[in-house]
């Protein structure tokens, strides 16, 4: 990866005439990322007209407008004028958010392979696992699958050479040098490590999902059988409430 | 009340979609064809954002149980009340104990738009994030999150007060198995070889049969990417042309991934975004590079357009003095497209038959 960057003055391309990518830095990194969720938080106080929303990704963010009320040409100079800004939106609201976790067996298919690739031992790769507090870079792909960063380099493993069909809901994986959790069941090519009994996202909460752009995620082991299934009792008839710090 | 008797091809009940939860990784879903439902609604009476029924390709068989005001809009797959063939883009009465049915495409675009006075509601018709929309992948939004069936029951809402239809869409449009669609470059066209905007801009693409809601496939001259076809994995737009490595562009629509890594060369105006929802598998099309400002144009017409269906209470997008509509431009003289906050100011001038007044809006 090149040294980190953020871009002194931001990059716009237009997306049609009713969205605009703001490019941030050319590379996923931390101090990037954090310019592009303060960027947005400052924005959002604007309350400028015709805002429609803005979706953060790892180093860009794309503002969907109406450009019958606010002209693609004016956006981009509010945006350049406020990039300079010094100031960290106060309210930020960025959490830690504990993800409790059953590693291994039948609910981490793939961390015996991960261990030989690695080389180390599965305690070992849970360790590792479980003591980094993840940014949430962005979520997408599926609704509430978040692409998680700062993987320890000691555990990064390729993908699976064939994608699984179907991944359990709440499993915990890993691929290259990201890691996540599939919210829902999905097909996915990533290796398995674990699986949470959270339920990560429910669309008929009134917050989906438990995790935001820009929030902190770390994966807390669990012992036993009977704690997960009690955990995911609890999260399913919405009485479990997640830790945060 | 309404049965559905045949739930045809793929039924499903969407509004003009999900707004404000693409961050959450949920895609925007909703009509395709914006234009076309939001037309219908106005048809109807209904506020223009009220759940309808989009039907692909061979439509449903729907009874109704009580005299209703309805509308069909979009593409013409052959509607018939009781047998007899009617009309498009226009407000219909239904007698109690009729049905409507579709015997096919035409020709004419693959998705209409059933509006019904009233909406449609119900108990497994709810809003799931603020929408009505189906989100058919995910199971949530619309009816009960999955596509209509046979035997499905839906209830009718209120109808708009003396709503008494006779509304006609003048100079609707219309779809064909040619069309040319209108594009602005970027948001990442500079990844491409120049030879391959050459080719976007001058070829014919045809439009394979495995589009879907999701995004609209097409086969045609490859296009060269400089240095591969991966970005970071960034934002997502209606109507981008996302380009993977296979040179093979993909426009993205409404049920689209929030998030892409795939380089995107171009991204279809908003004003075409019924022509490309209405797009015939094996149907050609072309690219044509329009500007921002032409975009706009474009659309600020096909509001005009639906302006004319309104019956009250909205906000013209013109602004008129005494019917007159008058142009403003900003403080550098140019015509003002939009508000935009940095001009603190905007002119317009307004003639009185004796002279002309300048008045200064802020």
């Amino acid at each position: 990866m090149d040294e980190t960057t953020v871009n002194i003055s931001p990059d716009f391309a237009p997306m049609g005439d009713s969205a605009l990518m703001v490019v941030a830095g050319n590379n996923i990194s931390v101090e990037v990322n954090q310019k592009v969720q303060n960027m947005i938080s400052i924005i959002k106080v604007q309350d400028w007209p015709g805002i429609k929303e803005i979706v953060p990704t790892y180093s860009s963010f794309v503002i969907h407008f109406d450009p019958l009320i606010f002209s693609f040409d004016g956006l981009t100079e509010c945006i350049a004028d406020l990039w300079e800004c010094k100031e960290v939106s106060e309210d930020t609201n960025t959490k830690t958010v504990l993800i409790p976790t059953l590693y291994g067996s039948d609910y981490g298919l793939d961390l015996e392979s991960v261990s030989a690739l690695t080389n180390l031992s599965v305690e070992e790769v849970i360790g590792i696992h479980s003591e980094t507090e993840y940014l949430v870079y962005a979520l997408g792909f599926s609704p509430g699958f978040p692409y998680l960063g700062g993987l320890d380099s000691r555990i990064h493993c390729p993908r699976l050479e064939t994608p699984r069909i179907s991944v359990p809901k709440g499993s915990v994986a890993i691929a290259d040098y990201q890691t996540g959790v599939y919210p829902v069941s999905s097909p996915g090519g990533w290796r398995l490590i674990g699986q949470t009994p959270v339920t990560m996202f429910d669309p008929n909460r009134s917050h989906p999902s438990i995790v935001n752009p820009g929030d902190y995620i770390r994966f807390v082991p669990i012992s036993s059988e009977a704690e997960y299934e009690e955990i995911f009792e609890m999260s399913s008839n919405g009485t479990y409430e997640v830790q945060v710090l | 009340m309404i049965e559905i008797l045949k739930a045809g091809t793929l039924t499903t009940i969407q509004d003009a979609g999900r707004s404000g939860y693409q961050e959450l990784g949920v895609p925007e879903t909703g009509a395709l064809d914006k234009f076309s439902f939001r037309c219908a609604n106005l048809l109807t009476g209904n506020h223009e954002n009220t759940p309808a029924m989009e039907a692909v390709l061979f439509g449903p068989e729907i009874k109704f149980s009580d005299d209703s005001f309805i509308a069909i809009t979009g593409g013409d797959l052959s509607p018939t009340i009781d047998g007899t063939e009617v009309n498009l883009w226009e407000t219909l009465l239904v007698s109690a104990g009729s049905i409507l049915s579709f015997s096919g495409p035409t020709g004419n675009g693959i998705r209409s738009y059933v509006s019904i006075a009233g909406g449609f509601v119900g108990d497994k018709i709810r809003s799931v994030m603020g929408s009505y929309s189906t989100y058919l992948p995910g199971g949530f939004g619309g009816y009960g999150g999955r596509a209509l069936k046979d035997g499905d029951f839906l209830n009718i809402g209120i109808a708009k007060e003396n709503f008494a239809g006779e509304l006609v869409l003048e100079n609707p449009p219309s779809f064909g198995d040619d069309e040319t669609l209108r594009i602005i470059l970027g948001p990442q066209d500079g990844m491409f070889t120049p030879a391959a905007i050459q080719t976007l801009t001058s070829s014919s693409y045809e439009v394979t049969p495995n589009s879907d809601r999701m995004g609209c496939r097409l086969d045609g001259p490859m296009l060269e990417h400089l240095e591969g076809p991966d970005v970071i994995s960034d934002g997502t737009a209606f109507g981008v042309i996302q380009v993977p490595g296979d040179g093979k562009p993909i426009i993205l629509l409404s049920d689209r991934g929030t998030t892409g890594g795939y380089t995107k060369i171009a991204t279809v105006i908003s004003a075409d975004r019924s022509k490309l929802a209405q797009l015939i598998p094996g149907g050609n099309i072309n690219f044509e590079v329009v500007s921002q400002g032409k975009a706009v144009n474009l659309l600020r017409d096909q509001e005009e357009l639906l302006s004319s269906l309104l019956i009250d209470g909205r906000v013209p997008l013109n602004i008129k003095v005494n019917g007159v509509r008058v142009d403003i431009v900003d403080d550098e003289d140019q015509p003002a497209m939009g508000i935009n906050v940095k001009h603190v100011t905007y002119k317009t001038v307004v003639s009185d038959g004796h002279k002309d007044h300048q008045i200064e809006l802020e």
